[in-house]
């Protein structure tokens, strides 16, 4: 991608109402962001591979199972992959939200018995091997 | 098959119930908390009136012979299997060599005394008089009409793979039922009620009954106020069912339960509804109960929610497996 390029793409993204755009190819990464008016290219942050869970569907988004009380997961935990993270209530059927990665709990996104809709975010949470990889790209 | 490897006492093969065999002088027997027993039917797919197993007494731990799917309802009793711990009111699925085990329940959201284990498919024991509940006194239903013993094996159809996994939240939770802090369950005024002294009539809707030690499937016996009748009464022996209040000569109320004789002579101050019998079943020893007087038309409303919670239960089941296999 040459500097022509980035311009032309910018100029593109200033006619829509998107608000970030990013752009990975082998050896390259770009993110154009909308301050006001403008598009301003901003660096990526490579290290920050944070996968937010959100919910698959429409129900009250609940922290612990109804008959527990204290056992929910935390910020600053680890857990496996498939883990059990919350749950979704509608009626009295319940579903869990599951770990998509093995990893740890950076934030809860969502508050406990909050109705949430199909995609509303519910937990930021720093997947392993992210966590693996340094900044040189290391194991 | 399913292997017993550890059961303590009075673990018995229970669906919802042999009724139409009352006059024949055959108890109702089934499960203490059938509300429980339907739910983890439901969520497997299988008839409501699938035959499970009932666990009063922990720790339970049985071996799968055979890969099934299963969930554990009533009481939250912490489960794991292979050591790995299994959510409560959940489907879950057992491959042939695995150990589940069952240990005391410790929930502070519900205290409840009795765990199902439900598998697909049902327990395939045979039906004898309608039912494949144990009748104890009989000795004929159930497994062999007893209580299950280690190394009893108990036949099971295989299940087909589970392809995901979802739960219910216990009727309990949703259908509370407190007065004064206190469980209750709703009592209609019993065939004797008008012989017993204000003091006693006043006394079965203010006390709060002390479920005693001498509690089992047969009957629940109480301890609070006396209750005295107005005069001695001496009934001759007529047909009773589950929920129904008998005051023997000590004045101590005892509730008639789901293995109780279908027939007794003392006098009946009051019956716990149908509809809240469950919740007698799921109360501990040692625990405290109210009694709420309620109307006929209150009894029958309170049986329509039961029968409303589970159909909705059944038709969310039902669209949840649906979007599964969708997917």
């Amino acid at each position: 991608m040459n500097v022509n390029d980035i311009m032309l793409l910018s100029t593109h993204l200033a006619a829509t109402d998107i608000d970030r755009l990013e752009l990975r190819g082998p050896g390259f990464s770009l993110a154009l962001v909308r301050h006001g008016s403008m598009i301003v290219q901003e660096p990526i942050d490579e290290e920050n591979e944070d996968i937010t869970v959100t919910a698959d569907g429409p129900g009250e988004f609940l922290r612990e199972h109804p008959l527990h009380q204290g056992i929910s997961v935390e910020p600053g935990e680890a857990f496996l992959a498939g883990a059990t993270l919350g749950f979704l209530r509608v009626g009295s059927l319940l579903r869990a939200v599951t770990a998509p990665a093995a990893g740890t709990m950076i934030q809860l996104l969502a508050n406990d018995q909050q109705p949430v809709g199909f995609g509303d975010p519910l937990f930021k949470i720093e997947p392993l091997e992210s966590a693996m990889t340094g900044s040189n790209g290391a194991v | 098959m399913i292997e017993i490897v550890n059961a303590a006492s009075l673990v018995t093969v229970q669906d919802l119930g042999r009724y139409g065999a009352l006059n024949l002088g055959v108890g109702v027997s089934g499960a203490m908390d059938p509300m429980s027993l339907a739910a983890g039917n439901i969520l497997l797919g299988n008839e409501e009136n699938a035959a499970g197993i009932e666990i009063p007494v922990f720790p339970f731990s049985v071996k799968f012979r055979t890969a099934v799917n299963f969930t554990i309802t009533g009481a939250d009793a912490p489960a794991n299997l292979d050591g790995f711990a299994l959510l409560p009111w959940w489907l879950h699925r057992a491959e042939a060599g695995q150990t589940l085990t069952l240990t005391l329940p410790q929930s502070r959201r519900w205290r409840a005394s009795r765990a199902y284990l439900c598998v697909q498919g049902g327990i395939d024991v045979p039906m004898v008089l309608g039912s494949r509940s144990t009748q104890l006194r009989g000795a004929f239903g159930g497994f062999e009409g007893r209580p299950l013993r280690t190394g009893d094996c108990l036949p099971v159809k295989p299940s087909l793979t589970l392809n995901a996994a979802f739960g219910l939240v216990p009727p309990a939770l949703a259908l509370p039922l407190i007065c004064d802090g206190v469980p209750a369950v709703r009592v209609l005024p019993a065939a004797e009620y008008q012989d017993y002294t204000s003091e006693a009539q006043n006394a079965l809707w203010t006390c709060a009954w002390k479920i005693t030690p001498q509690s089992d499937r047969y009957g629940y016996r109480l301890a609070g106020d006396p209750l005295w009748p107005t005069h001695p009464l001496e009934l001759r022996s007529h047909g009773i069912v589950p929920g129904v209040i008998q005051v023997p000569h000590g004045g101590q109320p005892i509730i008639q339960m789901r293995d109780a004789q279908p027939s007794g002579g003392y006098p009946k101050i009051g019956t716990v509804i149908e509809a809240d019998l469950w919740r007698l079943g799921q109360a501990p020893i040692g625990s405290s109960v109210r009694f709420v007087r309620c109307t006929w038309d209150e009894a029958l409303d309170a049986a329509a929610d039961n029968t409303q919670w589970l159909y909705h239960a059944r038709r969310l089941v039902a669209l949840q497996t649906m979007r599964e296999r969708a997917a």
